[in-house]
């Protein structure tokens, strides 16, 4: 992958550089969004297209400030000055696992949250939150037919995996040792 | 008039308040200043009227278990001071739920009133954990506001 912006620093170019699967504890990861997303308390967060930049442990060539690079080619604009990041670290991965997975079951649907390495010509650090609902990935296009239909179990699967995400936000890291305690009395 | 509306609630309140306090109730009302439950009251009617008037796309269903709730919350209002509820914090979600949350420093709850006539309890802890609890109309809402003000 070659990237052609000239303003996009060495470091980000993926060139022949491989992807990396495993995650590592103590890894940051800096997600680009709206100031509005960081408001709490966090409900505003997208369930689709959850992208940002790992760092690989390595604070001084991949920092924070590599996610407000715009990498889209025949835009003028170089940099999203308007938006802001919040990081977090990946604090803990049950054992055997490589990266972060949350599986979530509401009825006969089936969604799974998994953390990957994704690099793009132009940002060899960037990762995304893939949800899945079954084994459609889930993408700005197909969000409405596939997770945003108007159901209750939809709604709550919906719920449910925005309660991990808004967790990760608020918390500044990454356990999936960490279940959702659900209580049936009160 | 409805045993659970907010007007209700007033006249039941003023009126248990002018047996209990006598002489003192009316003291208080002439040097204008307020009650521990008018002040509550009062609140709670606003709020009330606020959100029904800022969203005004709820359904019957989440209307009825807003107003089921802020009854309970009257109640509770008794024994927990109000200034610690943050009563204010509502919003609409994307979703068209209302949510009314709270933050505490152990972290955000949230109570979600969906068009289906759930309430659904989110706990969001700052040290990771997460609590959830989805619930009907028939819930008690006393026990669930103090889950919700638990935490």
């Amino acid at each position: 992958m070659i990237c052609s912006l000239n303003y996009i620093p060495d470091h980000l170019h993926t060139n022949e550089k491989p992807i990396i699967e495993q995650f590592q504890i103590g890894e940051k990861l800096f997600y680009r969004c709206k100031p509005e997303n960081l408001q709490k308390p966090y409900d505003n967060i997208s369930l689709y297209d959850i992208s940002h930049n790992r760092n690989f442990n390595d604070s001084e060539t991949f920092t924070e400030n590599d996610v407000f690079y715009n990498i889209i080619e025949d835009d003028i604009r170089e940099k999203y000055d308007d938006l802001n990041f919040i990081s977090f670290y990946i604090k803990n991965l049950s054992a055997g696992n490589q990266t972060y997975i949350k599986h979530f079951i509401v009825e006969d649907l089936t969604a799974k949250i998994t953390l990957k390495h994704s690099p793009e010509a132009c940002m060899y650090p960037h990762s995304v939150l893939e949800i899945c609902v079954g084994d459609i990935i889930i993408n700005r296009e197909n969000y409405m037919s596939e997770l945003g239909k108007k159901s209750q179990k939809f709604k709550t699967l919906r719920s449910l995996i925005r309660q991990e995400l808004t967790s990760l936000i608020q918390t500044g890291f990454i356990d999936d040792s960490i279940e959702i305690e659900e209580i049936t009395e009160l | 008039m409805e045993i659970n509306s907010l007007s209700f609630l007033t006249n039941e309140l003023y009126l248990r308040q002018s047996e209990l306090f006598g002489n003192d109730y009316k003291e208080l009302e002439n040097n204008s200043t307020y009650s521990f439950n008018e002040l509550s009251i009062s609140n709670l009617e606003e709020w009330q009227n606020s959100i029904l008037q800022k969203y005004n796309s709820l359904n019957e269903l989440q209307i009825e278990n807003l107003q089921n709730l802020l009854f309970s919350l009257f109640k509770i209002l008794e024994t927990i001071n109000p200034d610690k509820l943050k009563i204010n914090d509502d919003l609409l979600t994307d979703e068209n739920d209302l949510l009314l949350w709270r933050e505490s420093y152990k972290g955000i709850s949230k109570l979600f009133f969906n068009e289906y006539g759930n309430i659904v309890y989110v706990f969001n802890g700052n040290d990771g954990k997460k609590v959830r609890g989805v619930f009907n109309n028939d819930v008690d809402y006393e026990k669930l506001l103090y889950k919700f003000l638990s935490l």
